[in-house]
């Protein structure tokens, strides 16, 4: 008892609704939702589900990968233990962000190398991340060169303006730039 | 370059810095002294600041290993297994 639609073109009106998850998967779940004998509003449910949730994981993803964030510097793998004078506590509250980020607030991560200053910082992006603000970790020396860079074409402004997109900037090894 | 990009950001975007040295050290950073004290006054106004002075924790697992290399027994105490002195982790300028 197959009720034929024109698959090709709703396809297309998928896509002009800018739905690409549902554009997609809706045979998947067009066979199960027959085949477990669905509500019609049960199907049209879960396919507005699985538009948001792969928005979602899209999202994620893209900032995850503009936050250049560095790879394998989690908050469980910094060891809290070396450092006795951090608070995991108040680390983890810095890593909602909530009380702060929202403000424009600031975060200074002082002391000698090897104190795990860059990788606590990365870490608290990633957390930051996960809790959809937007970060970007960079060296500061690269980031001062790509500002000097725009300088130099007269268009430091903009450069900067451009960089209020990110709720964060992390500047690792303000030491280094000269 | 930095302090146009602190002072664009100041109490709108956040900034994280690290850096190795305390705010003192911080004048090779910018061109003069008056910009030096604008750029941490901004940064510091509504900051977090974590100290983190430790030995670093690369030679401390290097001593971890010496120590371990040669058998010795963990549970001995010397001056540097002390907690290090520091100002609380938790004070924030406001």
């Amino acid at each position: 008892m197959t009720q034929s639609i024109d698959a090709a073109r709703l396809t297309l009106m998928l896509n002009d609704l800018r739905l690409p998850a549902i554009k997609q998967d809706w045979p998947d779940f067009a066979e199960r939702a027959n085949k477990e004998s669905w509500p019609a509003a049960r199907f049209l449910a879960t396919l507005a589900e699985h538009e948001i949730a792969e928005r979602d994981r899209r999202r994620l993803a893209r900032h995850l990968a503009e936050a250049q964030l560095l790879p394998g510097k989690t908050l469980d793998s910094f060891d809290f233990d070396v450092v006795p004078m951090i608070s995991k506590a108040h680390v983890m509250a810095i890593c909602a962000g909530d009380s702060w980020i929202d403000k424009g607030a600031n975060l200074i991560l002082i002391g000698g190398p090897g104190g795990g200053k860059t990788h606590l910082a990365s870490a608290i992006g990633l957390a930051l991340v996960e809790k959809r603000w937007r970060v970007l970790f960079a060296r500061t020396s690269d980031l001062v060169q790509r500002l000097q860079v725009a300088r130099r074409e007269l268009a430091l402004e903009a450069a900067i303006n451009r960089l209020d997109r990110f709720d964060l900037l992390i500047l690792d090894d303000l030491a280094y730039v000269s | 370059m930095l302090f146009e990009l602190i002072s664009a950001r100041y109490e709108r975007r956040s900034i994280a810095i690290t850096a190795n040295q305390p705010f003192g050290a911080w004048g090779k950073v910018f061109p003069d002294p008056a910009m030096t004290l604008a750029a941490v006054d901004r940064l510091v106004h509504h900051a977090t600041i974590f100290e983190i002075n430790v030995d670093s924790y690369r030679r401390r697992a290097a001593l971890d290993r010496k120590h371990k290399a040669a058998g010795r027994p963990q549970a001995y105490a010397t001056i540097k297994d002390l907690p290090a002195v520091s100002l609380p982790d938790n004070q924030t300028e406001n």
